[in-house]
């Protein structure tokens, strides 16, 4: 982890920021230093993402996944997992629309048996014209995979693709960490995801929520920053995010009035603070610590499926010394925290993220919004992200 | 029946076309002769489609109807179909939204009480201002309308249209041919169910089909042409196609392997071979004969609806000698080809169509497909539709 950012120009870039949301009408031009963000409807180009989990794939059956309007056939070939472009070369259809394998390695297309290699997608063979000409001379597109923490990463680029470390959150790959979790296909596209993941006092929508009834978390109705400097620009080498002391720079507010009517977190005798720290990863990952219990991590993928969904990766980690740990640690988050967390809790996110997605479409949110003094760390995201991306992903693919 | 064209500027052509099917990159200009037919999404203008089958018209009640985009309602006035547009000239409004007649030959639109009579188009009455000055002054489009074969025919154009015989077929109008069929809706542009009609090779997602396991066909995994010039282009006079003499040109793939795995064709022991002949014809439609058996020749027509939807028509005929032959043939096709070949065959086809559309709409196909040596095929058609069409149809 870099130490804090306290160069001038830093300083003078949050100075603006501040400026900016006190008098957006004044100050423009600050709006500038996210404009890549804004074309990234997509996602960014050339970086690591989850496409799914390892044991989706625990056979050697094939399975399509869209990522970033790409549209992916993964299978499991002698315990490695390779991906392939699903489009046939000769006339474009999915090769998921019906799928046909006469081999481990290979697959053919079920209109006219054009028959791809997984591991380098070269055409092998037409069984509708043996000796085919293009046999060996044509193929489709690969992916580069790696298999990670039960999860299996594809990079989405053109370019060598970096070490997949500078793609996710620090801490993620230690070898003490148990991770599991669960995806799903959600509506809204991902940068609202990711946004409301990292905004510090959308936890308003959550002092109902079933972690706050089922644990002895506190939850106040919002963290404000302390100074203009309490975010981290973490700007690498390795991975590039903002982080966000939430225990050590903010202050929480438990509670609040609408004229004589007060609203209050919900307290308890012998609650626990939870979260000091929330960061937010190029290229659309969110880790949280010490949440939704002071022992367990949060981290959170918004990888952009089309411009209006995406998937949510929902994933707890817990650090363990043993085996015995980790599996013990795998069977409470299933049988606990996806009631209490994953769905107690996100799904509150999930409906605020379906509302953004009205917001900044039909309600034209990306030119209209009025952001506030604690949306600081999302203007920082995004001129992270704008800045350091390694590309926009466009449409077409 | 024209015989093969052997001149040598065709030769020219389709030694092109090969050099394109070998190396696209280095053949582009090949591209540019089916370039009408890129622009022809809702298919081509001032020619004859069938619109809905007689028995669909039976009575006298109006029917809409939708042809590459143009909306039209269809009756039966005195025994004759008569075919005017679907749109009031007032406000626009479809009739269709809610058919009024209050005679047998006028239609009333729903909305302000504006008449028509079918047979014209005129304007003959205006329910909500009677003597309105419009009147006599002011009308809607007609179509021309064919019946034959059991089917309604529109001519979908301007001015006056050619012979119905010049836009269907070779032996479709035959007195002595009986014909059957069924047609429906499907999720695709028309030119991807025409293309997939016509390729020699699609047959591959049929070796499991209903049909292959219900009769004595035998199906190859695909049929790779033995020359270059086994296509013959039929250039008219009377109607425009491209004929594939399946039997005598091609070579059948019975098998083939990947690695060590053999792929087969379904074989049996008194198989009979089908498909003898497959030829598409001008404004698009398939005829295939000898299928789905050696006596039979299916047509199938896929009309334009709009960009994403064609009508699949799909009739089987017959010669015969008796009106009791075709009475029995009609009732064969109802009773067992229905079920074993235009459903139990051709719903694989429609299932690919759907495919392909997805493949030509976000694969971007029309710019991106690889077409390989079998799909010559496909690149005459393309370029004899681009040479022959007598219009592109546009959106108005």
């Amino acid at each position: 982890m870099q130490p804090e950012s306290a160069d001038p120009e830093a300083q003078a870039g949050q100075r603006e920021v501040k400026a900016f949301l006190d008098e957006p009408a004044k100050h423009q031009r600050v709006k500038e230093g996210w404009r890549p963000y804004l074309e990234a409807k997509l996602g960014f180009r050339n970086h690591w993402y989850p496409a799914v989990f390892a044991y989706e794939l625990n056979g050697d059956e094939p399975k399509a996944v869209k990522l970033l309007g790409e549209s992916i056939i993964l299978r499991r070939v002698d315990g490695q997992v390779y991906a392939l472009e699903d489009r046939c070369a000769h006339r474009r259809v999915r090769l998921s629309a019906k799928i046909e394998c006469y081999t481990s390695d290979t697959i053919t297309c079920w209109y006219h048996g054009f028959t791809y290699n997984f591991a380098d997608g070269k055409l092998v063979q037409v069984l509708t014209e043996p000796g085919c000409a293009l046999v060996g001379k044509m193929g489709i597109k690969t992916y580069p995979i790696q298999e990670a923490q039960g999860m299996v990463f594809v990079f989405i680029g053109d370019i060598e693709p970096p070490p997949l470390l500078d793609d996710i959150p620090p801490g993620f790959l230690d070898s003490d960490l148990a991770v599991t979790g669960i995806r799903r296909d959600i509506k809204g596209n991902w940068r609202l995801a990711s946004e409301n993941g990292f905004d510090t006092t959308h936890i308003y929508i959550h002092r109902d929520s079933k972690v706050v009834k089922a644990t002895d978390t506190i939850l106040p109705l919002g963290f404000i920053p302390q100074d203009r400097h309490s975010m981290i620009v973490v700007d690498g080498p390795g991975p590039k995010g903002v982080v966000d002391k939430l225990a050590a720079n903010y202050i929480p507010v438990f509670e609040s009035e609408v004229g004589a009517v007060k609203v209050s977190a919900t307290m308890k005798p012998s609650g626990k603070v939870v979260a000091p720290e929330v960061s937010s990863w190029l290229p659309c990952v969110l880790k949280l610590q010490a949440f939704p219990t002071p022992e367990l991590f949060v981290f959170e993928w918004y990888v952009p499926i089309e411009e209006s969904n995406h998937w949510y990766f929902q994933v707890l980690g817990k650090k363990v010394g043993t085996t015995e740990e980790a599996t013990a640690f795998r069977s409470e988050a299933h049988s606990f925290w996806a009631d209490v967390m994953w769905r107690g809790f996100n799904d509150q996110d999930i409906a605020a993220r379906e509302a953004l997605e009205d917001a900044y479409t039909d309600g034209e949110g990306w030119a209209k919004e009025r952001l506030y003094r604690p949306d600081t760390c999302i203007i920082e995201w995004r001129k992270l992200a704008s800045k350091y991306n390694r590309g926009i992903q466009k449409s077409g693919r | 029946m024209p015989g093969e064209n052997s001149n040598s500027a065709v030769s020219l052509e389709q030694r092109e076309v090969e050099a394109f099917l070998d190396d696209p990159s280095n053949n582009q200009h090949v591209k540019q002769s089916w370039r009408p037919y890129l622009e022809a999404s809702l298919g081509f203008r001032n020619h004859w489609y069938p619109a809905v089958f007689s028995h669909d018209l039976n009575r006298d009640e109006p029917m809409p109807v939708k042809l590459l985009g143009e909306g039209m309602i269809l009756r039966r006035v005195d025994g004759q179909v008569l075919a005017i547009e679907d749109r009031c000239a007032h406000r626009r409004v479809p009739f269709s939204a809610k058919v009024e007649c209050y005679t047998e030959d006028t239609i009333t639109c729903w909305y302000h009480g504006f008449t028509y009579n079918f047979r014209d188009g005129k304007l003959v009455a205006v329910l909500t201002e009677p003597g309105c000055a419009l009147i006599g002054k002011m009308g809607i489009k007609t179509y021309p309308v064919q019946e034959i074969q059991g089917m309604i025919f529109v001519f979908i154009g301007d001015g006056a249209p050619p012979r119905l015989g010049e836009d269907v077929p070779p032996g479709f109008l035959d007195e002595d041919l009986a014909t059957e069929g069924i047609r429906r809706t499907v999720k695709s542009n028309w030119r991807l169910g025409a293309e997939n009609g016509f390729d020699t090779t699609h047959i591959y997602i049929h070796r499991n089909s209903k049909f292959m396991n219900t009769t004595d066909a035998l199906l190859p995994l695909g049929l790779v042409p033995t020359n270059k010039q086994s296509m013959e282009i039929v250039k008219g006079p009377g109607p425009k196609g491209v004929v594939d003499k399946l039997a005598s040109n091609y070579v059948p793939v019975f098998a083939s392997t990947i690695d060590n795995v053999t792929v087969a064709a379904k074989m049996k022991p008194n198989g009979q071979a089908v498909a003898y002949s497959v030829s598409i014809w001008l404004p698009g439609v398939l005829r295939v004969e000898g299928f789905p058996s050696p006596e039979i020749t299916q047509f199938e027509w896929y009309v334009p609806i709009s960009e994403k939807t064609h009508m699949y028509w799909q009739v089987l005929g017959k010669k015969i000698n008796h009106a009791e032959d075709a009475a029995a043939f009609r009732s064969e096709v109802k009773s067992y080809w229905e079920d074993v070949a235009l459903r139990g065959f051709n719903d694989d086809d429609v299932w690919a169509r759907e495919a392909l559309e997805d493949a030509y709409t976000e694969g971007d196909g029309w710019t991106k497909e690889r077409l390989f040596k079998p799909d010559m095929c496909l690149v005459e058609w393309r370029k004899l539709a681009s040479a022959y069409h007598r219009g592109i149809q546009k959106l108005t």
